[in-house]
């Protein structure tokens, strides 16, 4: 058995990581929060909260309720805006000793394409992220992740427009995902993100009403991952490009499951919360795993439980 | 990081606990709290906040009150038992000012106040401590307050110890006389700093609160615990917990 170090890198359409676990969307913020407590150069990459084109305020509170084994989140996309995100957080973001994908979030086809614009030529970034599932605010997100044409054409506006490796984030609050995976791909995506958040809501039995003012919000954490895992191996059979996965990951033993179901890089979202430094064990437990397993690199997982 | 149980006390539906962290302790400053991973299992799932009540050179002392399931599990924790905790974080009180301060504490959030009293006595500081609740048990931290040299005032909703009343009504007999250069700072239920806030804007005096929030991270990250401050949504974990009284929109809760 070779004792030389397991090969953990990975290419995610274009996007280069030293291995496959990423920080998700929404939960590590800009990255710089977290630089106490994580050590960004023993993970792959780190994807930004949603930027919009102009800062958005978010929901009113409460915008979060915990629950058994998971949490709901009604932030709205609470952001800085794309402006302020070029000029004060990428100089930030760029010490941070991983890949930085940027997620983009809008209103309309125009104002994703504006901010993607002004994105793409940030040599910071390493590529981009769509969140076409945000199922938090009116409008911008999740309606133009539900429908296979308007996700179409609205990936195929953003692919024409930029240069950046270009992944889109999908939600799993729809009857078929295959279908629109298989839109996205269709219309130049570059690697699929599986999945956003599931809705759900809390009741306040005291107060006798939602405990979200949004009343409803997005389930994560490890509630999900059996839903999330279920929907990578689908997606993964239905497109050729790669597939990043991510709900409710917390463990070395949660990223085999879901590379063993096809997905070619992970993120780590709300386990982060709990512990912060979830992300880069679980990357170091990776390299354990495939060195126990006598696999010299992590390819030889991709998709290996696949029937 | 791991920190080991020193010392428990159990009273009512309190507990104190105290525990070996030195590298939290070295930098804690009053108005700080602690993340505490209390399961790691289904539920309690997020960690829990708990300011920090006391600092001595290796240690540090946290007040818990049984609300839940979450401090149920932290308050039964025996000596010998290991904490995963996070800290110190956010933002504390500025100690402003050159003068005296009075410390106004509602409750369960006397906590922190018990640090700030420490810091601000060792400084040589005048401190006066105006602790309010229902009941002569709801009056926490009495006592060590006493012994790090400030007054302690208390008033009870019914009457069974100090001035029968509001905390704030005895601020605002305090208020009277005080000499200038005097300083406030609160903590306690929302109703009560919120009214302290009004009293400080009546009687012209820096006030700074310390707010509360449920929290999914407490690191700044995942923006559950907003409030207004400044005309914004500010993050209690990160941006606070302590923040100027005057500038927080109490209305908008």
């Amino acid at each position: 058995m070779s004792r030389s170090r397991p090969d953990l890198n990975v290419n995610i359409g274009g996007v280069k990581l030293r291995n496959p676990v990423l920080l998700a969307s929404g939960t590590c913020g800009y990255g710089t929060e977290l630089l106490e407590q994580v050590r960004f150069q023993s993970i792959g990459g780190l994807v930004s909260k949603s930027i919009t084109l102009l800062p958005r305020k978010g929901n009113p509170m409460p915008r979060v309720a915990e629950c058994t084994s998971g949490m709901l989140n009604a932030i709205g996309l609470e952001n800085v805006g794309v402006r302020t995100f070029c000029d004060a957080k990428l100089p930030e973001m760029r010490k941070l000793p991983c890949a930085l994908v940027a997620n983009v979030a809008g209103s309309t086809p125009e104002e994703y394409i504006e901010v993607v614009e002004e994105l793409d030529d940030r040599p910071e970034l390493a590529g981009l992220e769509l969140n076409l599932s945000c199922p938090n605010v009116q409008s911008g997100g999740m309606e133009f992740g539900r429908e296979p044409g308007l996700l179409g054409n609205l990936v195929a506006a953003i692919r024409s427009r930029t240069r950046l490796p270009l992944w889109v984030k999908l939600t799993p609050n729809v009857t078929d995902i295959g279908t629109l995976a298989r839109a996205a791909e269709d219309a130049g995506a570059d690697a699929l993100t599986v999945m956003n958040t599931l809705l759900g809501m809390r009741m306040d039995i005291r107060q006798r009403r939602p405990m979200l003012a949004n009343l409803t919000g997005g389930l994560s954490g490890p509630a999900i991952k059996p839903v999330a895992l279920r929907m990578v191996y689908q997606v993964a059979g239905a497109v050729s490009i790669p597939v990043i996965g991510v709900g409710g990951i917390e463990t070395t033993e949660d990223v085999v499951e879901f590379l063993l179901a096809g997905a070619s890089a992970v993120q780590i979202g709300t386990a982060t919360f709990r512990n912060p430094g979830a992300a880069e064990q679980a990357a170091q437990g990776l390299a354990a795993y495939l060195r126990q397993s006598g696999m010299t690199g992590i390819n030889e997982l991709i998709g290996a439980g696949r029937k | 990081m791991q920190a080991g149980i020193i010392k428990t006390r159990r009273f009512g539906p309190y507990a104190r606990l105290v525990l070996k962290a030195p590298k939290i302790a070295r930098h804690a400053r009053p108005g700080q709290f602690v993340e505490i991973l209390i399961s790691g299992k289904a539920a309690p799932f997020w960690r829990r906040p708990f300011s920090i009540c006391r600092v001595e050179k290796t240690t540090l002392e946290l007040l818990i009150k049984v609300v839940g399931p979450g401090s149920g599990l932290l308050a039964g924790m025996r000596s010998g038992e290991c904490v995963d905790i996070i800290g110190p974080l956010g933002r504390g009180f500025t100690l402003p000012g050159r003068g005296g301060m009075f410390l106004v504490g509602g409750g369960f959030g006397v906590a922190p106040l018990l640090f700030l009293a420490e810091r601000l006595r060792a400084r040589g500081r005048q401190v006066e401590v105006l602790i309010g609740g229902r009941s002569r048990e709801d009056l926490l931290l009495r006592s060590a307050i006493k012994l790090t040299g400030a007054t302690v005032v208390c008033a009870t909703e019914d009457g069974s110890c100090g001035k029968q009343g509001k905390v704030t009504d005895l601020l605002i007999e305090r208020l009277q006389d005080r000499e200038s250069g005097w300083t406030l700072a609160a903590s306690g239920p929302y109703p009560m700093m919120a009214a302290v806030a009004h009293i400080a804007a009546q009687y012209k005096i820096y006030a700074e609160v310390c707010m509360e929030k449920v929290m999914a991270c407490g690191l700044g990250i995942c923006q559950g615990c907003m409030v207004k401050v400044a005309g914004q949504y500010q993050r209690v974990c990160k941006d606070g917990p302590v923040f100027p009284a005057q500038a927080v929109d109490w209305n908008n809760e």
